[in-house]
């Protein structure tokens, strides 16, 4: 991309620059399942993403920076799901919305499913829940775009961590002995 | 224009083409069949925004005519059948209510009417009264979405807002009974999981006033429109033994002229002491199959109301029901008329905690047979209407 | 019902009711069609619409296949069952009488590899292609549930 990714900028520049793109996130609706409903309605009148600068008529992944994984990934699925990503210019986010896309979900015992979309693509946001509401996702957009106003491009690709950001907080040790 | 309909005729008409005057293009207008045309492939691919989820067409096209269409599916295969295998009674209702996923109340309630009919349980009227009541707000919710949607894929922006205005007032009707959105989980074996709260049948009545209402909205947008005739009425016909051999059930058959619905032929629930129409269409094409759909959410209100009236108080759920279900050995299937088709379960059970096998019978998997049928001879631009018009859900396909 | 089917066929073996009233008929496997064809084509049985149909693994009994059929005239349902060896056990394609019926055995193929004779296409229907293996096979198991117990699988009390 040029000389953005490559020189720590400026902070004004760095500034305006992440306030375009944070404002601007064109969503490729990647609607699978049960979550591309609740995903939908996040979209239309009630909840809204759209007001956030997030669109959901990006006509196909070359014209998006945002995928938003929305219900279970199958293994006959993934290869699209994968084709589809790397068809989408950099810089690119996703949003994994749902528990299918984050571990699999209640089929993680399945044959077919692919126990979480992180294997497939790089994640930026977890949305827990089955399915989420529609406010968890705006909480998602507005986490990302938070996360957005203050990186700098160059740390975004040398990194080889990536630390995700998962809406509702991090789960901690979890007690499995059933009460 | 002079000499079009002639073949291999030079036009001259100097005043309609370009060039000096006098001067003309000759233009050889060749009779039908006489260019040897190749047919092409085409893929619809899984991800596309026209299609209701992951479901992919392969087109063999002439020009623009389809010869040939094979829905690929499977790309949403989750393996239902075999996790159900593994999972007790009370874990499977929470599992099928996800392969239709628009409505997930009457997927529940085909597999708890079989267990219960197996079990023998006797399930208390007001827990059956609740569960028609419930099964048509569902019902209603899934006809609102196709309603938006096919108008969505034809090119009207509208329509979905408003069908998810309504979709959101009842989905928060719901959730105060239930706890869901989307995902339910609300029956048990026997009954229900816990009564309504106060203040419900106050918000339902409301919201049948208000939904009606609206519903004129979608008649003056929709089903008056003049586009939408012009693309819908007479593409796409589907004639009933044709619908049968595929085994197609609900909207679908319907218009296609059969009057085969579950809730009259079979009643189940209350579906006996209440009184509503079974709207039938008379030519099968994707017209007639948006009006039903239309007409059912009518009906289903009717019913609602008539369940406001009839509602008893009493226990939702038997005293006795054990905590571990085990039905004796045998088989059953049970179906229900869910929104979209008969949703039925053939369980198996030899007695044990987990059934030894669900057969999941989804009406859009029978549905989605039935495609390539509908798709022959038809036009490419005509493919969409056709398609959405055939109501389907991925997750019921390949479940 | 079921007398007139036994007697015009003669190739029921055995019929069975269940306490809530569904009806079966058990056929050997080399009957399959001859039955499926009267239930289709006699006009008083009139079948006319293939509902749907699959097979439940027995074991060492072999594998129990069951179609579902229903009548919109009579609206009366009825199951023909037949049981057919583990390995290579194939019973005749409906696809004559019944166009849905495709899709059916198709996905019946691939989840128990029991042969369809004479389907059109039998393929890969819901799987994915590198997919090996039959999955609702009862010698198919979850690994997911091999490789780690589920944490809750304590009974309640």
């Amino acid at each position: 991309m040029g000389v953005v990714d490559k020189v720590n900028l400026p902070q004004p520049v760095k500034f305006v620059l992440n306030w375009g793109r944070k404002y601007s996130l064109w969503v490729m609706n990647f609607g699978l399942a049960c979550c591309a409903i609740e995903l939908i309605a996040a979209s239309t009148s009630r909840h809204d993403f759209i007001r956030l600068g997030v669109i959901p008529v990006a006509h196909g992944p070359r014209q998006a920076d945002l995928l938003v994984v929305a219900g279970t990934l199958t293994d006959k699925m993934a290869p699209a799901l994968k084709r589809v990503w790397e068809q989408m210019p950099e810089p690119k986010y996703c949003i994994s919305f749902g528990s299918c896309s984050n571990c699999g979900g209640p089929f993680w015992d399945s044959y077919s499913v692919t126990k979480g979309v992180d294997q497939i693509v790089p994640v930026d946001v977890y949305v827990p829940g089955c399915p989420p509401r529609p406010e968890a996702l705006l909480e998602g957009i507005i986490r990302l775009q938070t996360m957005i106003a203050d990186e700098s491009l160059k740390e975004r690709f040398e990194r080889q961590h990536r630390e995700a950001i998962i809406v509702g907080g991090p789960v901690g040790p979890v007690d499995l002995s059933n009460r | 224009m002079a000499g079009r309909e002639g073949a291999g005729v030079a036009v001259t008409d100097p005043t309609m083409l370009p060039g000096a005057p006098g001067e003309g293009i000759a233009i050889d207008v060749a009779e039908p069949g006489r260019f040897a045309t190749e047919e092409m492939i085409l893929n619809i691919g899984p991800q596309h925004p026209s299609t209701h989820g992951v479901l992919r067409m392969v087109l063999t096209l002439d020009g623009e005519l389809i010869r040939d269409a094979e829905p690929v599916i499977g790309y949403m295969h989750r393996g239902f059948e075999k996790m159900a295998e593994v999972r007790d009674y009370r874990q499977i209702i929470a599992l099928v209510n996800r392969h239709d996923w628009l409505s997930a109340f009457g997927n529940e309630l085909g597999l708890v009417l079989g267990v219960e009919a197996l079990m023998e349980v006797e399930v208390p009227e007001r827990a059956q009264w609740i569960r028609t009541m419930l099964a048509e707000w569902n019902r209603v919710l899934n006809h609102l979405m196709f309603m938006g949607s096919y108008g969505l894929e034809l090119g009207a922006m509208t329509p979905i807002f408003l069908a998810f205005r309504e979709r959101e007032e009842i989905q928060g009707l719901l959730e105060a009974a239930t706890g869901g959105r989307m995902h339910f989980t609300y029956n048990r074996i026997g009954g229900l999981k816990e009564d309504l709260p106060r203040g419900f049948m106050k918000e339902s009545a409301r919201l049948v006033k208000v939904v009606r209402h609206r519903l004129a909205d979608y008649e003056g947008l929709l089903l008056g429109n003049e586009i939408f005739k012009k693309r819908t009425v007479g593409i796409g016909k589907l004639p009933g033994s044709v619908a049968l051999e595929y085994g197609c059930t609900g909207p679908i058959l319907q218009a296609a002229g059969i009057a085969e619905d579950s809730r009259k032929t079979e009643p189940y629930l209350k579906y006996s002491d209440v009184s509503f129409e079974v709207p039938v269409g008379e030519n099968g094409d994707s017209f007639d199959r948006f009006w039903v759909l239309y007409r059912r959410i009518q009906e289903s209100l009717k019913i609602i109301e008539q369940v406001h009236d009839k509602l008893p108080s009493g226990p939702i759920i038997p005293g006795k029901m054990p905590k571990n279900i085990k039905p004796p050995e045998g088989w059953i299937y049970s179906r229900a008329e869910n929104s979209l088709g008969e949703t039925g379960y053939y369980i198996v059970s030899r007695g044990g905690k987990e059934p030894w096998r669900v057969k999941m019978r989804t009406p859009s998997f029978s549905n989605v047979s039935m495609i390539p049928y509908l798709l022959r001879g038809v036009l490419v631009p005509d493919l969409i209407s056709v398609l959405g018009s055939v109501f389907f859900v991925v997750g019921d396909v390949d479940r | 019902m079921i007398d007139h089917v036994k007697e015009a066929t003669g190739a029921v073996e055995r019929e069975e009711v269940t306490p809530q009233g569904q009806i079966a008929l058990h056929v050997t496997p080399a009957n399959w069609h001859v039955v499926a064809e009267h239930l289709r084509r006699c006009p008083r049985c009139n079948f006319g619409m293939f509902n749907w149909l699959s097979a439940v693994d027995m074991e060492d009994q072999g594998f129990e296949v069951i179609v579902h059929l229903y009548s919109a005239s009579s609206l009366q349902a009825v199951n023909i069952k037949t049981m057919v060896p583990r390995d290579g056990g194939s019973v005749r394609t409906l696809t004559d009488l019944w166009r849905g019926a495709s899709f059916h055995e198709r996905e019946c193929w691939e989840m128990f590899d029991i042969g369809f004779d004479g389907h059109p296409h039998l393929v890969k229907l819901l799987l994915a292609e590198p997919f090996v293996g039959h999955p609702l096979r009862k010698e198919f198991l979850l690994m997911t549930r091999e490789a780690k117990e589920w944490p809750g699988a304590k009974e309640p009390e």
